[in-house]
C-alpha cells in the first residue's frame, strides 16, 4: 500500500460500499480515524462483522477514483471538509446522520456563518420569483447567508438575491461539483463560487439521480437556522426540505398568498401545521432572537 | 311612579339608566331579584350600593317616555324584546362577561339560539373579498351555520346577501336602534334579512348613529358565534374588534390569507400570526368546529323540516346588482333563461305564488364541493381552461410563461386566451401580460 495522508483516506472510505453515515460513525469511533480502520486488517474487521464486499473493498480501496478526487482538490478555490475538520458546518454536524465528507468550491468559511434556507417551486409565479429575490438580497445584507438548492425557480431565484446582496451565499448541488449544472444555471454557479460557496457531499464525477435531491435537501435544512418556503404547492419537492427542518428541530417559515393560487396550498398547510406566516423580514428576525449578535 | 308597569317595562327602564352598563346591570338585577325591585327598592338601599345621585334620580323619576317608544315599536309585526332571563335569549351570547341585558329583535327570533358563524371584515373590500364573503356564507350557511354579522359595507353585507342566498337564516347587528337603518345603502338588505333572518341590536328605540357604538356592537356579533371569520381586513380595521372580542370570549378565530403586497389583508395576517386557524376552504371552519358538528346538522335538518310543512311563501332575497353582474355574463349564455333577470327569477321565485310552496333552495341538496369556486362564471369551461385561469389567479401573466405552465402550444393558449377575453374573464395588460377579471 503507498503512503497515504488522512484525507486520501476519507475520499477512500466516502466511496466505500454499503456503508451509510451510522455505521461510519461506529467505525470512526472504533478505529479513531479512517486511516486506522484501514490500517487495522482481515482479522479486527471480521470480529466486527463487517460485510464480505466492505471487508474486500477495505483491502483494496479504489485509490485510482481517490487520486481523480485529489486532482480536482488541488485546484484553487477546491476543499474538503471532513467531519472533524474546524470549518465543518457546526448546525450541520448536529443532524441525524451528517454528511461524512463535503466538497467545497469557493470560500469555506461561510459554512460556519449563520444561514437561512429559502427553497419553492421550480415553477413559480413572477411574484414568487421578485419576492425570493428580494426576501434574499435584504436577508443577505442583514448578516444571514442565503442557502438553497440549484433547483430553477425560486431556488435559483433565492441565490440571485443574495449576490445581490451581500454575495454571501451556499448552494447545494445534487451531483458531483466537477458537473455541469442545469444549463441555465452555469452562470449562477460560476458567481456563487466568486463569493459564496457550492457544496456537495458527492465526490465529483457523481452524476445527479433522483436521490440525490432527497439527501441535498436535508443538508440544504441542516445547515441553516431556519427554512422559508415561498410558493409550494401541495405536493412540491420543497417541502421535503421542510419536513427535514422539523425534524432537525429548525424553523420552518411560510409566505401566504390568494388562496384561489396553487402555487400558495403548500405554504398554506405549513402555516396550519405551525409554520410561521411570514410578511416582512422582521417576521423572521423575531424567531431568530438567540442569534441576534449576528444579525445586523 | 306609574303603578301598572309591567316587568318587561321596567327591564327597558333600567336600560335607559345613565352610568348603568351591562355587567352593572345584570349586578343590579341579580342582588335585587329584578328589574322592578330594583326600582322599587328605595334611596336607602341604593345608596348602600354606592349609587351615583345622577342614577338615583333616574331610578326615582324613569324615562317613561323614552319606554313608551320601546313598547311602541314592540306591539308592532315580528318585533320582540328578549330579556336576559328569557328562555330564547341566545345561549352563547349569554356567556360572556358583558352580555346584553336586553335584546331588540326584528324577525324570527328564534334564529338567536341555532349555531352561528361570524363572517367580518373591511367596508372597503375587493372585488374578490367581496365575492369571497359571498361563497363562503352561502356554502356555509347551507351547511346549517346562521351566519351573522355587523350589516356594516363591504365584506358584513356581503356575508349577508351570500346566507340569503343560502339557506336566508342570517343575523345583523345594528350599530343603532332598530327603528333606523344603518348604512342607508342597506336599506333593501335589511329588509330581506328582515324576512327570513333577524336583525337585533341591544340599544333602545331611537338610538342614533354614534361611532362609539360600533367597536361594542362587534362584542355581540363574536358574542352570538362558534366562530369568527374574517375576509379582508386591514391593519387596523374595524372588523379586527370582533376577532378580539372572540378570542376574549373563547371562541374560535378564523382568518382567510392572502398576497403580502396586498394591504387589505394585513389584518387576517396579523392575527393568523397570533393564533387564528388559517382558512382555506369551509372545511377548515367545518373540522374546527365539530365539536359542535351535532348542533350543527340539527339546525339544518330542522330548518328543511320547517321549510317542508311552512306554506306560505316568503318574499324570496334577490341578490343586489353589483354583486350580481359578475355571474351574468356566462349564466345567461349556458342557462336559455328567456327571463331578464335569470338568477333571481329562475332559481328562487316561486313558480305558482298562489299554492304552497316549498323553498326550492332548501330542497336543493347542499353542495358538495368544499371548495367555494370564485364565482360560477368558470364552471362550464373544460379542464384546460380552469388550468389557465387557475395559472392567472397569481397575477399579470406573459403568455410564454402560461405556454411553459400550461404545455400545451403556444397557438393553443393563445385562442384560449381569446375566448376568455371575449367572455370578459380575461384583461390584455401593459406589455402584453393577461390578467384575470371579474
Amino acid at each position: 500500500m503507498k503512503q497515504n495522508l488522512g484525507e486520501e483516506y476519507w475520499l477512500a472510505l466516502a466511496r466505500a460500499p454499503n456503508l451509510g453515515p451510522i455505521n461510519l460513525r461506529h467505525l470512526l469511533n472504533h478505529f479513531g480515524s479512517p486511516r486506522g480502520l484501514f490500517e487495522a486488517g482481515h482479522r479486527e474487521w471480521r470480529t466486527l462483522h463487517l460485510r464480505t464486499d466492505l471487508r474486500r473493498y477495505l483491502q483494496k480501496p479504489n485509490w485510482l477514483a481517490v487520486e481523480k478526487d485529489m486532482c480536482w482538490l488541488a485546484q484553487p478555490g477546491n476543499h474538503l471538509l471532513t467531519l472533524e475538520h474546524p470549518n465543518y458546518p457546526p448546525l450541520l454536524r448536529e443532524i441525524y446522520q451528517p454528511p461524512p465528507l463535503l466538497f467545497v468550491q469557493g470560500n469555506c468559511a461561510i459554512l460556519t456563518t449563520l444561514q437561512l434556507a429559502i427553497v419553492g417551486t421550480r415553477r413559480a409565479s413572477r411574484e414568487g420569483i421578485q419576492t425570493a429575490q428580494t426576501f434574499a438580497q435584504q436577508l443577505s445584507l442583514h448578516g444571514l447567508t442565503i442557502t438553497s438548492g440549484m433547483a430553477y425557480g425560486i431556488e435559483g431565484a433565492s441565490l440571485w438575491g443574495a449576490l445581490l446582496g451581500s454575495g454571501k451565499t451556499i448552494a447545494v448541488a445534487a451531483r458531483g461539483l466537477d458537473r455541469t449544472y442545469p444549463s441555465g444555471h452555469q452562470t449562477l454557479a460560476y458567481q456563487i463560487a466568486q463569493t459564496g460557496a457550492l457544496v456537495s457531499e458527492f465526490p465529483p464525477g457523481t452524476p445527479v439521480k433522483r436521490a440525490h435531491f432527497l439527501r441535498r435537501s436535508r443538508i440544504v435544512s441542516g445547515l441553516t437556522v431556519g427554512t422559508l418556503v415561498i410558493e409550494a404547492p401541495t405536493r412540491s419537492s420543497a417541502l421535503y426540505t421542510v419536513r427535514f427542518a422539523a425534524e432537525q428541530g429548525r424553523e420552518v417559515f411560510a409566505i401566504p398568498s390568494s388562496i384561489h393560487n396553487p402555487l400558495a396550498k403548500g405554504c398554506h398547510q405549513l402555516i396550519k401545521e405551525g409554520a410561521k406566516l411570514v410578511e416582512t423580514l422582521d417576521d423572521i428576525f423575531e424567531e431568530l432572537q438567540i442569534y441576534r449578535s449576528f444579525i445586523h | 311612579m306609574k303603578p301598572k308597569n309591567t316587568e318587561q317595562e321596567y327591564w327597558i327602564a333600567l336600560l335607559r339608566a345613565p352610568g348603568i352598563g351591562p355587567i352593572n346591570f345584570a349586578r343590579l338585577v341579580k342582588h335585587f331579584g329584578s328589574p322592578s325591585s330594583v326600582f322599587e327598592a328605595g334611596r336607602e338601599q341604593w345608596k348602600a350600593l354606592n349609587m351615583k345621585p345622577a342614577q338615583m334620580n333616574y331610578l326615582q323619576n324613569p324615562n317613561w317616555a323614552g319606554v313608551e317608544k320601546d313598547i311602541e315599536w314592540l306591539a308592532q309585526a315580528d318585533n320582540h324584546l328578549l330579556t336576559l332571563d328569557h328562555p330564547d335569549y341566545p345561549p352563547f351570547l349569554r356567556e360572556i362577561d358583558d352580555a346584553p341585558p336586553v335584546l331588540f329583535v326584528h324577525g324570527d327570533y328564534t334564529l338567536l339560539k341555532t349555531p352561528q358563524l361570524a363572517i367580518v371584515g373591511t367596508r372597503h373590500p375587493s372585488s374578490e373579498g367581496e365575492q369571497l364573503a359571498k361563497d363562503f356564507a352561502e356554502y356555509l350557511s347551507n351547511q346549517g351555520f346562521t351566519i351573522t354579522s355587523g350589516m356594516a359595507l363591504g365584506i358584513d353585507g356581503a356575508s349577508h346577501w351570500g346566507a340569503l342566498a343560502g339557506t336566508g337564516q342570517t343575523i345583523a347587528v345594528a350599530g343603532t336602534g332598530l327603528d333606523r337603518v344603518y348604512p342607508a345603502k342597506h336599506r333593501e338588505l335589511a329588509h330581506q334579512i328582515a324576512q327570513t333572518g333577524a336583525l337585533i341590536s341591544e340599544l333602545p328605540i331611537g338610538t342614533p348613529v354614534n361611532r362609539h357604538n360600533f367597536p361594542i356592537r362587534s362584542r355581540l356579533v363574536s358574542g352570538l358565534s362558534l366562530g369568527t371569520l374574517v375576509i379582508e381586513a386591514p391593519e387596523r380595521s374595524g372588523a379586527l374588534y370582533a376577532a378580539q372580542h372572540a378570542a376574549k370570549q373563547g371562541r374560535d378565530v378564523f382568518a382567510i390569507p392572502g398576497s403580502i403586497h396586498n394591504p387589505l389583508v394585513k389584518g387576517c395576517h396579523q392575527l393568523i400570526k397570533q393564533g387564528a386557524k388559517l382558512v382555506e376552504t369551509a372545511a377548515d371552519i367545518l373540522e374546527e368546529l365539530s365539536n359542535y358538528q351535532a348542533l350543527i346538522a340539527q339546525n339544518r335538518n330542522h330548518r328543511n323540516h320547517r321549510n317542508q310543512i311552512k306554506s306560505t311563501p316568503k318574499a324570496k332575497p334577490t341578490t343586489p346588482k353589483q354583486l350580481d353582474s359578475s355571474n351574468k355574463p356566462i349564466i345567461e349564455e349556458t342557462e336559455p333563461s328567456t327571463n331578464e333577470n335569470p338568477t333571481t327569477t329562475a332559481r328562487k321565485q316561486p313558480k305558482q305564488p298562489s299554492m304552497p310552496v316549498v323553498n326550492p333552495s332548501t330542497l336543493e341538496k347542499p353542495k358538495t364541493n368544499p371548495v367555494p369556486q370564485l364565482g360560477g362564471e368558470a364552471n362550464d369551461l373544460d379542464e384546460d381552461y380552469s388550468r389557465l385561469l387557475e395559472y392567472l389567479e397569481t397575477g399579470p401573466t406573459s403568455i410564454d410563461k402560461l405556454v411553459e405552465q400550461c404545455g400545451l402550444t403556444a397557438a393553443a393558449v393563445s385562442s384560449m386566451l381569446l375566448i376568455l377575453e371575449l367572455r370578459g374573464l380575461v384583461a390584455v395588460q401593459g406589455g402584453g401580460l393577461y390578467a384575470r377579471i371579474g
